[in-house]
């Protein structure tokens, strides 16, 4: 292969506010760029999970090279790093950042600056990213691109004169997008002659090749049979292939240089090994000192995850264990429940990790799952002196033992149309925020700053922040630090049973409410039975709240109409599916969809 | 050969080419005639059926004609017609000669020993005696438990009140019918009203009267519980009115609100008021209580009938006899197979009568095992453990014994010991659905 001249290389990636259009645009700029034909095209060729494609977000950061012939005759590689656009990676999102010299940030023509377009950009003015932003949607009844790039110029302070309006939908405008990559966007410069020094912005677990890791070179080169070292683990592996990425495949080269971008494959098992912001450099030859940057990313939410079916255990187990060489950010250790036999304890970045995993747990692997209620890492300091991390409600030690508690709290930055603002604050409020401060971005919208305790937000707080908001207000949050609480366990105890996988801890002044609510939606969830259910929450030996199922007195018979009896067999075979996803817990049955439904609370 | 002391050459008549010794080397059948028509569609209904034009009622006559000819000719040697059940929509609103010559094609096929003019019918509870038994089983080699019932012959057609006519009910006398049932719902005007069916109280009783009239001695009327606006006590008057005429069967069900219906509809938008689950209960009780005073007795979980008068059409399907559907959409199940006839007036009209069948599909041993239960246990008398283990080669209790003790113990199931039965309690009755998906089975068991 021909080797490319560091001066047409260009590293860059996209930032947006969910939703404000960047994989589509990443679809248009490949497009656009010849590698693919039309037909080729997949819709959103970059979110390559499905589940990605059917929640229109991405999760794992994927990458893309590509030939762009500018107007000025000369052929430019374009390395396009797309980053995760959810608040739990924002770790993910950093190190890809790290990989590039600019970014393009897209803004919504209609919507204008969001949480995460500040967030974002702040993130990319961090790494000294040369930021280009971009109007996107120009198409809409609703854009006022004029408005917008007043607000970028007034909010971030960028000069947006000559942002490109384009529709990424429609395909409009998006030349001068290109063009101003190869301008505006600079070109890396590292030293091709000192020793490999590479930023790992992602790794994932191929059957075949084992561990392939993407990475951008700063210095040097790395070709097949070189040995690397990972400089935080400390692994070391002989390098077996290194390539380009191609749009969905693996392009193999001879050799990565200095101010390219592509992956190494190195005969690694495991993920672990090679995490996200850790440098490779060769063993022998080592660089100086790592690129600053790496931390090893710890688990904020934690849950329990269940097989449905006891005799699926190891299939989880296994299952975890896949899923987990894909995902150093996944943790999980075996525990057992009284109430749903053996399963895992799992570490989440936050809750959106935490549905994806199960998702594809239950699609992939094909696995039913219960799952308990997701909760934060609290710190329980005990008279004796000993500090215990419990992420498990079961595990608190009697209250007698425990001199104080303190849990997390994250420092949150909401963005919100004025009109909202009150609503926004009493929300905050509720959920036991310490209000900070707040901005005026303009003079219909302000940003929020607040104090959250983490275990208010992971719940439903984003759900509860859109409907009270009808959508306008975004959301963006970082960890703080721990703060003494007040905190008790809630215990669910159904048919006077105690449910542990319901229990759950939770600040003393929220529990009567949440406590009566979760009655109430349980009695919702709880198909009635052959005799009455009392729900009831409870904190040690008190009774907060009771809700009662009335007993079942009838079910529907059906004509065995002139013979037909399929009919009456389709119904007997839905009775009997409604009983498989059940849980029997005694006598009573209980949904799956009942443990989940608990942790939405706020919805009605 | 006789199997009871009934005059022969009368039977020769309606016979024709059989007689009883030849018809017991036969195996029995039954007959569903579908009649998809109505005056006007009930606001509950979602069976096949709906207003036609009179062309229309004569192409499907003419074609139900050619169906049944063909079937007879496929039935001929091994079968003969227990029992014929000739329901829609409304029978009763074909025209008389339309009537009458479903009725002569039906006389064409070897049916069971007919009951005619005023020979008494034999009781049907009575069984054959022993030494008559043996002496059939020597001749044949053929004898089931229930014998008994193949020595006559029950013809059924449903009628709308309202429909009937002095002409049509002679018609129906003429061709050999011997069971009515009536559409009746209830006794109260508004209740009628309100499930927008198109007859009065008044035009029930004429009907009612006519059909006495005309000496049918076996009448049943329909019911149905939970109509909007119903109360226990407008449920009890309609009962007692009932009650007061005697009629030989009365079945009552709950309504149920099934998609596609005008009450679908009507209780998504929540202007359908229906009576809560109690009042529902209590009205079922109170049906139980009522009617057994008088002599009736439960057979099935909404089926009541004075001694002898069982509808044995349906105790067809519930005993997992065999039985073929006739008509748009009728279902059978025949020579172990199940399936049933297209469901769309065009393809029923326009395909050759060999194959109006779809869904044809051989029942696998397991659900023959679920449909014998579920079917089984609607029967008051429930299912014979012998009976189960002669048929399947298996002990029933064997096959269940997991979820056995959890019935037993929450009073769903009961075991007659006396006559090796297992059937459902009151209590699992009312909970029908959630006992009988027990009895669904991941695989045949060992």
């Amino acid at each position: 292969m021909e080797k490319i001249a560091q001066s047409h290389i260009r590293n860059f990636c996209i930032v947006a506010h969910i939703d404000h259009g960047k994989s589509t645009l990443a679809d248009r700029i490949i497009e656009k760029t010849g590698l693919l034909t039309s037909r080729e095209m997949q819709a959103q060729v970059l979110d390559n999970m499905d589940l990605e494609r059917e929640r229109g977000i991405t999760i794992k950061a994927q990458t893309v090279r590509i030939v762009y012939q500018a107007k000025n005759g000369e052929e430019y590689i374009f390395n396009l790093i797309d980053t995760p656009g959810h608040v739990d990676f924002n770790y993910e999102v950093s190190r890809s950042l790290a990989a590039c010299e600019g970014a393009i940030l897209i803004v919504d023509a209609a919507q204008g600056i969001e949480a995460q377009t500040l967030a974002n950009c702040y993130l990319a003015l961090d790494h000294d990213l040369e930021i280009m932003p971009v109007i996107n949607k120009i198409d809409l009844p609703s854009a006022e691109p004029d408005r917008v790039k007043e607000e970028i110029e007034d909010v971030i302070g960028l000069d947006a004169s000559d942002a490109p309006l384009i529709s990424a939908k429609m395909g409009t405008n998006i030349d001068e997008v290109l063009e101003q990559i190869v301008s505006k966007i600079p070109a890396p410069s590292g030293d091709e002659n000192a020793p490999l020094c590479a930023l790992i912005f992602d790794s994932i677990y191929d059957a075949y090749k084992g561990v392939i890791i993407f990475c951008r070179l700063f210095d040097g080169s790395v070709k097949k049979g070189q040995e690397i070292q990972m400089m935080a683990t400390g692994a070391k592996a002989e390098v077996v292939e290194v390539g380009i990425f191609g749009a969905g495949q693996f392009i193999p080269a001879d050799e990565l240089s200095a101010g390219m971008v592509g992956y190494i494959t190195a005969s690694l098992k495991n993920v672990q090994d090679t995490r996200v912001g850790d440098t490779v450099t060769l063993a022998k030859n080592p660089c100086k000192e790592a690129l600053p940057g790496y931390k090893k990313v710890l688990p904020m939410v934690y849950c329990g995850l269940y097989p449905t079916d006891g005799a699926k255990y190891n299939d989880l187990r296994d299952a975890l264990e896949k899923l987990q060489l894909n995902d150093a950010a996944l943790q999980f250790e075996a525990e057992t429940s009284v109430a749903l036999g053996f399963g895992f304890r799992c570490g989440f970045l936050g809750l959106l990790h935490l549905e994806i995993i199960q998702e594809r747990l239950e699609r992939e692997y094909n696995l039913d799952l219960v799952t308990t209620a997701p909760g934060v890492v609290y710190h329980v300091y005990k008279t004796n002196g000993e500090m215990l991390e419990v992420t498990n409600p079961s595990n608190l030690p009697d209250p007698s033992e425990i001199e104080h508690m303190e849990e997390p709290v994250v420092s949150a930055e909401i963005m919100v149309t004025t009109e909202y603002v009150g609503a926004i604050m009493s929300l905050c409020q509720e959920r036991r925020g310490v209000y900070l401060g707040m901005e005026y971005m303009e003079e219909t919208r302000a940003l929020l700053k607040y104090d959250l305790p983490l275990n208010e937000i992971i719940y439903d707080f984003f759900d509860a922040l859109k409907s009270r908001s009808r959508g306008y207000a975004s959301l963006d949050y970082e960890m703080k630090g721990y703060v003494p609480s007040k905190l008790v366990k809630l215990d669910i105890l159904i048919n006077r049973e105690e449910i542990d996988a319901l229990s759950f801890i939770l600040h003393a002044d929220t529990a009567y409410e949440r406590g009566r609510k979760m009655c109430e939606k349980l009695k919702k969830e709880i198909p009635r039975q052959l005799f009455e259910i009392p729900i009831q929450a409870a904190i040690g030996s008190k009774i907060i709240a009771r809700e009662t199922v009335r007993a079942m007195r009838k079910d529907v018979l059906a004509k065995c109409y002139g013979g037909d009896i399929s009919r009456k067999r389709k119904l007997l075979e839905k009775q009997k599916e409604g009983k498989k996803r059940m849980r029997q817990f005694g006598n009573v049955e209980i949904p799956q969809q009942a443990f989940m439904s608990v942790l939405k609370l706020d919805e009605e | 050969m006789r199997s009871n002391g009934k005059n022969h050459s009368k039977e020769a008549e309606n016979v024709p080419g059989n007689d009883d010794c030849l018809m017991l080397a036969k195996k029995p059948l039954s007959l569903y005639i579908h009649i998809p028509f109505c005056v006007r569609k009930c606001l509950y209904c979602d069976f096949l059926s709906g207003q036609a034009s009179e062309e229309e009622k004569e192409a499907y006559v003419k074609k139900l004609l050619e169906e049944m000819e063909y079937w007879k000719q496929v039935i001929w040697e091994k079968y003969f017609v227990r029992t014929v059940f000739l329901g829609g929509g409304t029978p009763t609103c074909l025209k008389p000669s339309q009537l009458l010559r479903i009725g002569r094609k039906l006389s064409e096929f070897p049916l069971g020993r007919q009951i005619c003019g005023t020979e008494k019918e034999p009781d049907a509870l009575q069984p054959i005696k022993l030494e008559e038994k043996n002496s059939i089983r020597q001749s044949c080699g053929l004898l089931e438990e229930n014998t008994y019932r193949q020595s006559y012959f029950e013809f059924t057609v449903e009628a709308n009140p309202g429909t009937l006519t002095k002409e049509k009910v002679q018609v129906l006398k003429e061709i050999g019918v011997n069971r009515v049932s009536l559409g009746l719902q209830s006794a109260q005007e508004q209740e009628i009203k309100a499930l927008g069916r198109i007859h009065t109280y008044q035009d029930f009783l004429e009907s009612f009267e006519l059909l006495r009239n005309y000496n049918f001695q076996n009448i049943n009327v329909d019911l149905m519980a939970d109509i909007p606006k119903q109360t226990v006590k407008s449920y009890q008057s309609t009962l007692s009115s009932v009650l007061a005429l005697e009629p030989e069967h009365i079945s009552s069900y709950s309504l149920i609100v099934e998609e596609g219906t005008p009450f679908f509809k009507m209780q998504e938008e929540g202007i359908l008021l229906l009576p809560e689950e109690e009042i529902d209960r209590k009205m079922y009780c109170m049906t139980q209580e009522m009617l057994s005073k008088k002599g009736y007795k439960r057979y099935e979980i909404s089926n009541y009938a004075k001694q002898g008068k069982e509808c044995r059409h349906n105790l067809t399907y519930w005993e997992m006899g065999e039985y073929l559907g006739i008509g748009l959409g009728a279902s059978s199940f025949f020579q172990g197979y199940r399936f049933s006839n297209m469901d769309r007036q065009r393809e029923y009209l326009s395909l050759p009568v060999d194959n109006l069948q779809k869904d044809s599909k051989q029942l696998p041993k397991k659900d023959e095992m679920e449909e014998y239960v579920f079917l089984g246990l609607r029967m008051r008398k429930g299912i014979s453990l012998q009976d189960y283990k002669n048929r399947f080669g298996l002990e029933f209790k064997k096959c269940y014994q997991k979820i056995l003790p959890f019935l037993f113990e929450n009073c769903l199931l009961a075991e007659d010991q006396n006559h090796g039965r297992i059937y459902l309690t009151d209590k699992g009755i009312d909970v029908s659905n959630v006992v009988l998906a027990e009895f669904l089975l991941e695989s045949v068991p060992e």
